[in-house]
């Protein structure tokens, strides 16, 4: 296992941003659709939805830490050296 | 080598408080707003509400008992819910609230709908064969 580079932690940042951006884009861009959260008619529904947000992108920020990691580690450490073993 | 692991405990610090405040942050958010729904409110007028299987009953101040919740915008609401069999819970998408309805007690909750419209009331608690058809509408009108 190598030591990581300057280069590799700008590649797993990128790399995280995109996914967030990939995940923001299918989660409706922050605005919670009215298919399935529609906008409060009362004054504590406005609350709740703006408590909702702000858990539904804290649930983006880390979705897109854990999967874009993932994907950084998969391509950083994929061992290319390797045979396939369908041969 | 240790260059990297300082680097990597760093991140693993960012991680672990990061999420500690992310969540307390939340609950303080969410705690008073919590107490503030079910805070006792001037009403207008109380509606006693029955849930049974399969069926929503509104009775109003005048006695009048129907199957539909109407509302004037602008007024507050007392809803007392009672379940006369199993476990149901009162649920409007629009209002952002769900509560259970649990028989032998009574369910208090105030409500303040402003915006005139047609709303679901559904069941939200599985409570038997026709649980999905246990719904009705809450109309509030200007």
């Amino acid at each position: 296992m190598s030591e990581l580079r300057r280069w590799d932690y700008y590649t797993w940042g990128f790399i995280i941003i995109v996914t967030y951006i990939i995940i923001d884009i299918i989660g409706g861009g922050q605005t919670i659709g009215s298919s399935w959260t529609p906008y409060p008619i009362d004054n504590i529904g406005m609350q709740i939805q703006r408590l909702y947000s702000i858990v539904w992108l804290a649930g983006e920020i880390v979705s897109a830490l854990f999967i874009g990691s993932l994907f950084w580690l998969s391509i950083k450490y994929w061992d290319r050296e390797q045979k396939s073993e369908m041969e | 080598m240790a260059e990297e692991s300082k680097t990597i405990k760093q991140i693993e610090y960012l991680t672990i408080f990061g999420a500690t405040i992310l969540l307390f942050a939340l609950g303080f958010m969410a705690i008073p707003l919590m107490y503030e729904i079910e805070d006792p409110r001037e009403e207008d007028y109380i509606v006693k509400v029955t849930a049974e299987q399969w069926a929503w009953k509104f009775e109003y101040p005048n006695g009048e008992i129907i199957s539909e919740l109407n509302i004037k915008s602008g007024e507050t609401v007392k809803l007392e819910m009672e379940s006369t069999d199993v476990i149901h819970a009162f649920y409007v998408r629009d209002l952002h609230i769900k509560f259970d309805i649990i028989p032998g007690r009574v369910k208090e909750i105030w409500i303040t709908p402003e915006t005139p419209g047609e709303y679901w009331i559904q069941c939200a608690e599985f409570c038997g064969a026709f649980h999905g058809a246990m719904r009705t509408k809450m109309i509030v009108v200007e």
